[in-house]
């Protein structure tokens, strides 16, 4: 009986031959419950050897589950890290954000479903007197003025210069002017690369790629975009809004 | 299940949890983890328990996928929701909560194979836990000696390492194996297992 197992193992890692091997089968094969033994021991082997080696990589994936779970689970954290960084245009716009929000809840039904939602944000990027760049204050008025034509072609000039071109925030801004004059294969272009990217502006490219879809009437694409907006994130609640609309809609 | 000639295209998330990928698993999150969040609350849980019964489920998946030549035939989302359904349901009897009505997430309700993936994901890594459980009762040596051997070094090496003679780790892996075995035959969990299937 002591080397019962040592065949059995021989057998299920196929190091038994010959007669060896030939006397094994003809055993399996009258002896049920050796038959039965030889399966269960090769689950078991396995079984124990899969997690053996893969021990290291499981606690890895376990620690990157935690990691991103946490994002997406505890509520209200991503916001206000992200915050910071939008202050510069976002934070005097938080409170219109609200009462627009409101106005959309209110008032539901005026005009297309783009117009109630793409609210274009006021440029703000750039301090009267700045005189180094004296084109951006020009362009950022006309923006503001909505004469995105005029705004477009300072941001894009200014994106040329090789210092420039990463400029996350004109960028936005460019993909902005491009929505609005209905250019909308530069502005898809630009809000994916943000959507992509892991800048300040990775969740306005989101939205606004969403937008930019909804204002072709691509109602799929655009939802498609608007799941993907986390929770606890500016445009969350929107998205959401926007989403029961087009479902009504359809 | 019969593996369908090309896999569904959401098996890049399967091999992102296989490559602990990063952007991968942020796109799983980011797609799949609001609605469950949703099943779980709507099920007399909190959004504690969705994350912990997102993470298992997606552990459990992983544990499956691993395994041997897997093919998603099915949409994710589905197959993710099935195996989390699953869990929830045992956490329930768990906390008491039984002959609970389930709140169903909708649109799953026709996806027989997402179903079959799932009940042998659990099946899987019912049968797994309970090999480790018995595995880890045994002694040190034991332990030690099945580990290394079982890790895919050679016996004569597995030898050297504890300092013993070749003959005599043998003799000990043969006496290991078959505590192991009585183990877990010996198991209520074996027997639960066995009556379901095998």
């Amino acid at each position: 009986m002591e080397d019962k197992y040592q065949n059995i193992e021989k057998y299920v890692n196929g190091d038994l031959s010959g007669q060896e091997l030939v006397d094994f089968e003809k055993r399996l094969e009258e002896d049920d419950s050796l038959a039965e033994e030889v399966k269960l021991f090769r689950q078991v082997k396995e079984s124990i050897s899969d997690q053996l080696v893969h021990e290291q990589d499981e606690e890895s994936l376990k620690g990157t589950l935690t990691e991103i779970g946490s994002q997406f689970f505890e509520e209200k954290k991503k916001e206000a890290t992200i915050r910071p960084l939008f202050r510069r245009f976002l934070l005097p716009a938080t409170g219109i954000a609200a009462a627009i929000l409101l106005l959309i809840i209110v008032r539901p039904f005026q005009g297309s479903l783009y117009n109630q939602f793409g609210q274009m944000p006021t440029a703000a990027f750039i301090e009267q007197g700045n005189a180094q760049e004296a084109n951006l204050l020009q362009a950022q008025q006309a923006f503001n003025q909505k004469d995105y034509q005029a705004a477009k072609d300072v941001f894009q000039q200014y994106l040329t210069r090789e210092s420039n071109k990463d400029d996350v925030e004109i960028q936005f801004f460019l993909g902005l002017s491009h929505l609005e004059l209905e250019e909308y294969a530069q502005a898809e272009s630009i809000f994916q690369s943000l959507h992509e990217g892991n800048s300040a502006y990775k969740n306005e490219g989101t939205w606004y790629l969403a937008l930019n879809f909804l204002k072709q009437k691509n109602r799929v694409k655009c939802r498609e975009y608007l799941e993907l907006i986390p929770e606890a994130t500016s445009h969350y609640d929107e998205a959401q809004i926007l989403l029961r609309k087009i479902r009504n809609k359809n | 299940m019969s593996p369908s000639p090309s896999p569904h295209s959401d098996q890049k998330y399967i091999q992102a949890l296989l490559d602990n990928d990063r952007k991968g698993i942020q796109e799983i999150y980011e797609k799949f983890s609001k609605r469950i969040r949703q099943f779980v609350v709507s099920n007399n849980g909190s959004a504690k328990d969705a994350q912990d019964l997102f993470q298992e489920s997606l552990i459990a998946i992983y544990q499956k996928a691993r395994k041997s030549e897997f093919v998603l035939s099915c949409p994710f989302e589905a197959y993710l929701y099935m195996v989390c359904r699953s869990k929830w349901i045992n956490e329930l009897n768990k906390r008491k909560k039984v002959g609970v009505t389930i709140e169903e997430l909708k649109g799953f309700s026709n996806e027989e194979d997402a179903n079959t993936l799932a009940e042998e994901t659990e099946r899987a890594q019912e049968q797994d836990i309970l090999f480790q459980t018995e595995f880890n009762k045994l002694s040190e040596g034991c332990i030690k000696l099945l580990s290394l051997s079982w890790k895919g070094e050679h016996m004569e090496k597995v030898a050297q390492q504890l300092d013993v003679s070749y003959a005599y780790a043998r003799k000990k892996k043969s006496e290991c194996i078959a505590k192991l075995m009585k183990r877990i035959r010996a198991s209520s969990d074996f027997e639960r297992l066995t009556r379901g299937e095998i």
